[in-house]
């Protein structure tokens, strides 16, 4: 499986260069000064809107790259203008659904952790069936790929956090002895999101959307 | 039928206008403070009119009405929370924004539905 993923990042890569340049380090760059605004009022749980924005970084992005890895699959011819539609047209719905499993996922934490769960696993499954022609068939197929590998979806969200904080700890041990400040690392953030995120998107399209001929009958 | 599909993506691409504009305007030093506020105003809601009939056919008033009156709410909301300005103690103000933001985005909605009118007449003569 990561040796698809790694070809079918080597076949479209300038597909993947454009909007890495286009949609990942804009994205990346205007959430993570949102988050540092937010740090800075008078709030009373700060973390709680920063996680958010660093949860919705990864959702927002998922629709282009499911387009690259999808269209690699089925043989299908698409171009780079597709993935910025593909942004565009999906970004508030996967705005709200995200808001909506986040705040079921916070809030739901006094009931011994089990809404958390699912909310994180809905939000990690849902961009993959965005594409749907309905929002029920969408949030339904997320659910019926929820309830066949409940808990080993824990596993896949365990990879991504840990490949995202080697990388990130590498980069950080790299740059230790500079002065730095905080634009430095928000554009280091910017770099490591666009080598990082695609790699990702297309392993959870591929492992999860291999068959599904219908996933972009709703685009 | 009315798709709540296209009234989020509506949604969506409104916010994502207002945050490209409001950066360039910071990157542009505007310093006319009315000058900024109502080219972010027009911007946001105009985009709001012309991409509702786009993705949502059957029902662009509706879709235009119902999203412009989201995204007042939503400005409301964060001047309240995050710029702390009183804006609901002011029930004029409140009128009237209302009134502004929804008959911005329902213009531009008839003019984009009449030119999409005129573009199907043409197409089958």
């Amino acid at each position: 499986m990561i040796r698809d993923t790694i070809d079918i990042y080597n076949r479209n890569i300038i597909n993947i260069l454009i909007a890495s340049i286009l949609l990942v380090i804009p994205v990346t760059f205007f959430l993570l000064l949102a988050s540092e605004y937010v740090y800075q009022l008078d709030i009373d749980h700060p973390n709680i809107p920063i996680f958010f924005f660093v949860i919705l970084n990864f959702t927002v992005l998922f629709p282009p790259f499911f387009i690259v890895a999808w269209k690699d699959q089925n043989d299908q011819a698409y171009r780079w203008v597709d993935m910025l539609k593909a942004f565009l047209k999906q970004f508030g719905y996967v705005l709200v659904f995200t808001l909506i499993f986040y705040i079921i996922a916070v809030y739901g934490a006094v009931l011994l952790l089990i809404p958390t769960f699912i909310g994180l696993s809905m939000i990690l499954l849902l961009p993959l069936f965005v594409n749907k022609a309905t929002i029920r068939d969408s949030l339904s197929s997320a659910w019926n790929i929820l309830k066949e590998e409940n808990i080993f979806i824990l596993i896949d969200l365990l990879i991504i956090i840990s490949l995202n904080l080697f990388v990130w700890s590498g980069a950080l041990y790299i740059v230790k002895g500079f002065e730095n400040n905080m634009f430095f690392f928000i554009i280091l953030r910017c770099i490591i999101n666009a080598l990082v995120f695609p790699v990702i998107y297309i392993y959870l399209t591929i492992k999860y959307q291999r068959n599904d001929t219908n996933a972009l009958k709703g685009q | 039928m009315f798709s709540l599909k296209g009234l989020l993506s509506t949604l969506g691409i409104a916010l994502i206008c207002t945050v490209v504009v409001s950066f360039l305007i910071g990157l542009l030093n505007i310093k006319y403070e009315f000058l900024g506020v109502s080219i972010i105003f027009l911007i946001s809601y105009v985009v709001t009119g012309i991409t509702a009939p786009l993705w949502n056919p059957k029902t662009p008033y509706f879709s235009s009405y119902l999203s412009s009156l989201f995204l007042t709410i939503l400005n409301f909301f964060a001047a309240l929370y995050v710029l702390d300005v009183n804006v609901l103690f002011n029930p004029d103000g409140v009128n009237n924004s209302l009134v502004l933001s929804s008959m911005t985005s329902l213009i531009t909605t008839f003019i984009v539905v009449q030119i999409m009118k005129r573009k199907q007449v043409n197409k089958y003569d």
